[in-house]
């Protein structure tokens, strides 16, 4: 019997490479930049992944990888879109799962938009690729203590939004549970 | 006179049971099948959860709510073309071009933008059709929200319901996995071709994926009789072929249910 120490390249490359996009889809909000990101965490791979000496890590190394080069880039940037900052009411409604479920994803994502920057890449990796608190508290570099509660306030947020906007310009059969 | 050095008094920590508030604080961000379960504190609000209606529905809705943001995020679409163009220009590892970086860069980008204008693909090679392809696939399939074409826990009514469905339903499981309770099935479908999807109940918190497919649908099918083993991912992964077919077999990296699996193999060296 033999074991596979790794993933040769082109099974990494499909392995993660939607995960990936959609990810940095998320945080730049654009198709060329999500690309560029995508590909060049790739090429760091290509370059240093070498370098990881625990290969059921590959994931979180190229999340981590990723992260890295979005903030260098915006660093590069003039000026980033500032993001509008909700402070969700814990007494607020929450919606319904019918109603995430009747929006579509370009939806949401602008709904993510508007909650804290802070708040955002906890939340996306929380939901996108089932990333442990370590995990997400390792790509993001920020403290393990704070990882739940950016989540858990970040989706208050994200349904206030939504909520909102639901009430504003129906998404679908607007519904919302106290 | 002597003194005496107070010495601190410890408090005593005495574990409080876990009551309906507590239980909702715990489980407000609870992913079913990810390393939550895991967790003492989860097992016990679950537990509670299961006892009582009202924090049971609380959770039902929970979990739902997370599901339908989980599903939004995993449907972001993704450029078409994306892959090809990424294994086409970064260079393999240990084969670093140093291409000066804005050059490269320029080049890439140009390269998205001609793929995504014209839809031309520029191929040297086709991976996704190998076998490394049809297990990323299918694990894939594994890690993501599924609907199962059928909910039934006997293997004989799943796999009465791929022979009706056209889907192999032939195959031979290995005697560790054929006695396994089943969850469910599917047909799924792989570059073409038809692939029997049999998820089993591990009786360990965890399910079992096996994916079946026609050998003859693999330019490069894993060996005959003797696994192959791979973690995937999240999963590990073990391949076989044996007569007409080629099977995958994907399941949570949980050591004691491999090692079993592996001295099966071993014992019967053939599935």
């Amino acid at each position: 019997m033999t074991v596979s120490s790794g993933l040769d390249f082109e099974t990494l490359v499909d392995l993660y490479y939607g995960p990936l996009y959609q990810f940095a889809f998320s945080l730049a909000r654009s198709e060329a930049d999500a690309c560029e990101l995508t590909q060049q965490t790739f090429y760091v791979w290509a370059t240093k992944g070498h370098q990881l000496r625990d290969p059921r890590k590959v994931k979180t190394w190229l999340f981590t990888t990723l992260h890295r080069e979005f903030l260098e880039k915006r660093r590069k940037q003039t000026r980033f879109p500032p993001t509008g900052l909700i402070e969700a009411s814990p007494e607020l409604p929450t919606i319904s799962p019918q109603v995430v479920n009747q929006a579509d994803s370009t939806t949401v994502l602008e709904c993510l938009a508007q909650i804290d920057e802070s708040f955002q890449g906890p939340l996306v990796l929380f939901y996108l690729e089932d990333h442990s608190y370590k995990e997400i508290a390792e790509i993001l570099g920020i403290p393990l203590g704070t990882v739940k509660s950016r989540i858990s306030r970040g989706i208050a947020q994200l349904q206030h939004v939504m909520a909102d906007r639901s009430a504003d310009s129906p998404i679908g059969d607007s519904q919302t549970r106290g | 006179m002597s003194w005496r050095i107070a010495q601190p008094t410890r408090r005593l920590e005495i574990a409080k049971p876990v009551d309906s508030q507590r239980a909702k604080e715990i489980l407000e961000l609870y992913r079913p099948g990810s390393a939550d379960d895991a967790e003492p504190d989860v097992q016990e609000a679950l537990a509670l959860a299961r006892q009582d209606p009202e924090l049971g529905r609380w959770l039902g809705d929970q979990v739902a709510l997370h599901r339908a943001f989980q599903a939004k995020f995993r449907a972001i679409p993704v450029p078409p073309g994306l892959e090809q163009s990424i294994l086409s220009t970064v260079p393999r590892p240990g084969k670093v071009i140093r291409w000066r970086q804005p050059v490269y860069l320029a080049a890439a980008a140009a390269l998205v933008l001609l793929v995504g204008l014209t839809g031309l693909w520029v191929l040297s090679s086709r991976p996704e059709e190998r076998f490394a392809g049809f297990r990323a696939r299918m694990v894939r399939t594994a890690l993501r929200q599924y609907s199962m074409d059928i909910d039934a826990d006997s293997q004989d009514r799943i796999r009465q319901f791929l022979r009706e469905k056209g889907a192999h339903a032939d195959y031979e499981l290995p005697p560790l996995l054929a006695k396994l309770p089943g969850e469910g099935g599917g047909v799924l479908s792989w570059q073409g071709n038809k692939v029997s999807m049999v998820c089993l109940d591990s009786q360990k918190k965890a399910d079992l994926y096996v994916f079946v497919i026609a050998r003859s649908a693999l330019p490069d099918p894993p060996p005959p009789d003797r696994p192959n083993f791979a973690p995937v991912g999240r999963l590990k992964t073990a391949s076989w072929s044996h007569q007409d077919k080629s099977y995958l077999l994907a399941a949570p990296d949980k050591p004691e249910f491999w090692q079993e699996l592996e001295q099966a193999f071993s014992r019967s060296q053939a599935p």
